[in-house]
């Protein structure tokens, strides 16, 4: 491999991802292994935010670590000991010109670049059983709407949408991604970012609306089973009423990972599933796309940590990972040949055309507000008649309150 | 053979011979105290290893804990008692410290309650040892797996679906509508608290079944053939002699009712007004709220003073007695 | 002391107590009892040898009308990369800590309860009361004063950090269960090696811990229980990158993908874990037979 010296030693690297996503990372840094002589060493654990923000305050860190979000890396470069920016490490001029706009951007922090996205993931798809749907791709929210009233009026029992929100600790995420997906369509990627970063009012008319919107799919008469289902099901449950005879309901909003669920937990063989993206709700944003990714950030400047981080953002190292499945590269020079099917290499084509690449905003918000716009979907969805209290709260917190 | 296996014997050997020669160690040390101070000097020298660990990892983070609660959210600025007032002000606050109470009074009585119900009653039968210890295993089960167990027990799909949680398949059995257990304030907090009743039973089952069996058998018989029936037994011989152990197991439960939050953490994450005061604490460390998080901790600290002046009254009774 | 015989005979005379019918209700009562208990364990189980698709759509109790039976969930489990290493670590990170824990509560909880000394209520008043400090809110002083001392280059390694941290956050309740224990035992014993001259460390380790054992049976077994299932302790204090090091908690609390799912795994994770601490309950039940302090408790 080119670029690559032999340089022994080793770094150690710490994660969230586990199970096969693990194999799939040691996959990736196996050929670095091979080439440069050092030895990668990766702990996964869900605890992550926990045990690096200990390992900050205690300076006992490891070298590279992968991140929970654009907000969390920015809290852990901010602080003494924190992460180290990579503008000497890697060539960024070069590493913009080879992904989407906005893309590298999101691994910067006023203006030094912090963290670089290992895999991405493209939110926004909306997924339905090509036999049960038969409407096409609508063109716009009202659109989608009205062929579904269409397709449901031959299909009594059934609903429009099934929603899972369930998550354990993180309940409620499924709906930031659905609300994310209103905010940038309705409002566009401007006002997403400016919503994003936590400029933005929440108890506005931008974000009251986009509440109606994902209130009007979570009611009793659109969401199937009704708002306490919601609620009760898992997000990896989410899809499953797509699949049974009759159908619980006819679309299904998640991201590209969930054909996973499908086929594991819900009964689906592929071709029962298919996507359309998430349609513009105002025509003059149309073209954005909200994605989210797995950012990496490096505490100890060694040579060995320097060169995993320049290593993984290399074509021929995304490529790897991509081949595997689960995972989109944001690189450009990856072919989109390397998916190894049809909906991640569609999912990848979307993300390489995007305009404006947002990123998933509850990942960006510093994370007690992150965690306080969870705990706001879920508080709606049960009692949507609470929705002033909802957003004045979250302004509260955004407040530093 | 894997060097760890050789590891392992080593420390098989050396760190009980460590232990144990600590105190043959001072042993001979005071032999050469003149014998008049020796009372005085031995308990520091018996308490001397407790006390290194205990400040070292409880009562100097503690120290910095309380320094902390005065302070802003990244520790830098003093902001005098803000943080106690938030918690005392703050809705969310309010309501968690509400749970926590619940958590408090009714897992103390149910845990307490059905281990000493079992303790008592399995000492009665053959098949004791396998009774006990099918009632202790939710303790051996990992949070990870309990979270799953429940996760399955509580189980909610729409009325007319095919119901995959025990107790809804069971309620919708009985002609019943399928009831959303983990959604619906104030009985979630009572599901949740029965969840750590079936974990932590065993624990109190295993002690309170420990000090049953010191009980002096010839006390109980000599009361029986004096044609004493079972329940007076009990009233006046066995429940006296273990209510210094049932006041131990009490207090570990109110501490650990005050403390445990996986469940809550894992189940519900919070939502539904299930919140609790250590989960409160859990999640603003995590999101790196470390000034109200120390505050919450000094406050659950507070909640246990009562618990500990009654201790203390306990024990000098105890000393007064024999 | 009594005998065995002793206590074998004494043993039958009072299971023998209840009449007939009496000891009927009693079954019944113990039976419902274990019912309710085993109930949700017994569903995981089931579940846990069922496929993924099958768990997720049906309940655990169609097994019986339609038996879907894999063992493939424990296949899976006990094929993970490094399984029997963390064994060994696991064991190699409960056993002293154990160990180290319940001897320096011993300790401490012989010199609360038969030594007088000034202070002795405050400090006693203080173990009890940091029964509640959170373990979250100690990691970060620790772990600095760790790295400052250089803990993790000592001879021993990596392991040393995380046996006094077990021993120091076990240590509260420890001495408070044992003090409670050893106060009560009867003073008459206790005077009359006084009275044959016995040092302190002979009356402790020849009469002190063998009227205990009840007792520190049931500490041993919640002890080796917290640490074996413990995973923040191991993951904050063993370091990131000590993979060689991880106890068994990590490997299985990592069977699913992050994005959660794979319920099967943790089930038959569960089941897995669970077996030693079991066979340690199981193995300390001797200990917990009537008789065995001569009637230590004053009565």
């Amino acid at each position: 491999m080119t670029g690559l010296t032999n340089i022994g030693g080793k770094v150690t690297v710490i994660g969230t991802w586990t199970g096969s996503e693990q194999d799939s990372f040691m996959c990736m840094v196996k050929p670095f292994m091979d080439a440069t002589g050092i030895q990668v060493e990766y702990t996964g654990t869900r605890d992550l935010t926990n045990i690096l923000q200990t390992g900050i305050s205690a300076g006992n860190l490891p070298d590279v670590a992968g991140l929970p979000g654009p907000g969390v890396m920015a809290d852990f470069a901010s602080q003494p000991g924190g992460l180290k920016p990579l503008d000497t490490v890697i060539d960024v001029a070069k590493y913009k010109a080879d992904s989407p706009p906005g893309y590298v951007e999101k691994g910067a922090v006023s203006g030094k670049q912090i963290g670089v996205i290992i895999k991405a993931s493209v939110k926004g798809l909306i997924w339905f059983d090509p036999k049960v749907y038969k409407g096409g791709v609508p063109t716009s929210w009202d659109d989608l709407n009205t062929k579904a009233k269409a397709a449901l009026t031959s299909l009594p029992g059934t609903k429009e949408w099934c929603v899972g929100l369930e998550s354990g600790a993180a309940s409620g995420w499924p709906g930031s991604d659905w609300l994310e997906d209103i905010v940038l369509r309705q409002d566009g990627a401007d006002f997403y970012n400016t919503w994003a970063s936590g400029k933005a009012k929440w108890n506005g008319p931008e974000l009251q609306a986009a509440f109606k919107t994902f209130g009007s799919v979570v009611s009793a008469d659109n969401v199937y089973g009704g708002p306490t289902t919601v609620n009760a099901t898992n997000f990896g449950d989410g899809g499953n009423q797509l699949f049974t005879t009759p159908p619980g309901c006819l679309f299904h909003h998640q991201a590209s990972f969930i054909t996973d669920f499908f086929i594991k937990q819900g009964h689906a063989q592929p071709g029962d599933y298919d996507f359309f993206p998430f349609p513009d709700i105002n025509t003059q944003f149309t073209g954005a796309i909200e994605g989210g990714g797995d950012l990496f950030g490096m505490f100890n400047d060694t040579p060995q940590a320097e060169a995993l981080i320049k290593y993984l953002i290399t074509p021929e190292a995304q490529q790897i990972w991509v081949a595997r499945g689960g995972a989109i590269s944001g690189s450009k020079s990856v072919p989109t040949s390397a998916y190894p099917d049809d909906f991640s290499k569609r999912s990848a084509e979307a993300l390489n055309a995007a305009k404006a690449f947002v990123f998933d905003a509850s990942d960006l918000m510093p994370s007690a507000l992150g965690t306080a716009f969870l705990k706001g979907i879920v508080d709606f969805t049960q009692d949507q008649t609470k929705l002033d209290s909802i957003l004045t709260n979250l302004d509260t917190v955004q407040g530093g309150g | 053979m894997d060097p760890k296996l050789i590891q392992f014997a080593i420390v098989l050997v050396f760190v009980p011979a460590a232990v144990i020669g600590y105190i043959l160690l001072i042993e001979r040390v005071l032999a050469f105290v003149p014998p008049k101070r020796q009372p005085s000097v031995r308990p520091w020298l018996w308490l001397a290893p407790a006390f290194l660990f205990l400040t070292i990892f409880l009562i100097y983070p503690m120290v910095q804990t309380l320094i902390r609660s005065l302070s802003d959210k990244l520790g830098t600025n003093f902001v005098g008692l803000l943080n106690y007032q938030y918690i005392f002000t703050n809705g969310d606050s309010l309501s968690s410290l509400k749970n926590s109470v619940i958590w408090l009074v009714l897992l103390t009585i149910l845990a307490v309650g059905s281990g000493l119900l079992v303790a008592i009653l399995f000492d009665r039968v053959r098949y004791e040892s396998l009774a006990k210890s099918l009632v202790f295993m939710p303790l051996a089960i990992s949070f990870v797996g309990a979270g799953v167990i429940w996760k399955f027990m509580f189980d909610y799909k729409p009325a007319g679906a095919t119901q995959i949680g025990t107790l809804n398949a069971a309620a919708t059995g009985l002609g019943f509508d399928p009831v959303a257990w983990l959604q619906n304030a104030p009985a979630n907090t009572i599901a949740l608290i029965i969840v750590a009743t079936w974990i932590w039973t065993g624990f109190c089952m295993v002690i309170l079944s420990g000090a049953l069996k010191g009980i002096s058998t010839e006390l109980l018989e000599a009361a029986r053939v004096d044609g004493a029936t079972e329940l007076q037994v009990f009233r006046t011989i066995t429940f006296p002699l273990l209510l210094p152990t049932i006041a131990v197991v009490s207090t570990t439960m109110i501490i650990t009712a005050l403390k445990a939050f996986d469940i809550v953490y894992v189940m519900t994450g919070g939502n539904f007004d299930t919140n609790i005061v250590a989960l409160r604490m859990y999640q603003q460390l995590s999101t790196g709220d470390t000034g109200r998080a120390a505050a919450l901790a000094v406050v659950l600290l507070a909640l246990t003073l009562p618990v500990m002046v009654y201790n203390v009254r306990r024990f000098r009774e105890q000393e007064a007695q024999r | 002391m009594t005998t065995a015989a002793q206590t074998a005979t004494i043993t039958a005379v009072s299971k023998r107590r209840f009449p007939k019918p009496g000891k009927m209700v009693l079954h019944t009562v113990i039976a419902v009892i274990l019912f309710i208990w085993l109930l949700p364990t017994v569903g995981m189980l089931v579940n846990s040898l069922r496929p993924a698709a099958a768990v997720s759509s049906t309940g655990w109790w169609t097994v019986f009308s339609n038996p879907q039976i894999t063992i493939e969930n424990y296949q899976h489990v006990l094929n993970q990369n490094g399984i029997a290493s963390a064994f060994v670590n696991s064991l190699l990170i409960t056993f002293p800590s154990v160990v180290i824990s319940v001897a320096v509560a011993a300790f401490a909880a012989y010199a609360f309860a038969w030594m007088n000394f000034r202070g002795r209520e405050v400090l006693f008043i203080l173990v009890v009361a940091l029964l509640v400090v959170p373990l979250q809110s100690t990691l970060v002083p620790v772990l600095r004063l760790f790295r400052d001392l250089g803990v993790a280059n000592t001879p021993l390694g990596p392991f040393l950090g995380v046996w006094l941290a077990h021993t120091g956050y076990g240590l509260p309740f420890a001495v408070y269960l044992l003090r409670n224990y050893m106060g009560g035992l009867p003073k008459e014993v206790m005077e009359s090696a006084d009275i044959d001259g016995a040092g302190t460390a002979v009356k402790f380790f020849r009469l002190v811990v063998p009227m205990s054992v009840p007792a520190l049976a049931s500490l041993v077994i919640f002890q080796f229980l917290f640490i074996w299932n413990d995973l923040l302790v191991a993951l904050v204090y063993l370091g990131a990158g000590n993979n060689a090091n991880l106890p068994l908690t990590v490997i299985l609390a990592n069977l699913g993908t992050s994005l959660g799912g794979d319920w099967q795994y943790l089930m038959a994770a569960a089941f897995i874990s669970m077996a030693l601490p079991l066979i340690v309950f199981f193995a300390l039940q001797r200990y917990f037979v009537r008789g065995i302090t001569g009637g230590a408790v004053k009565g």
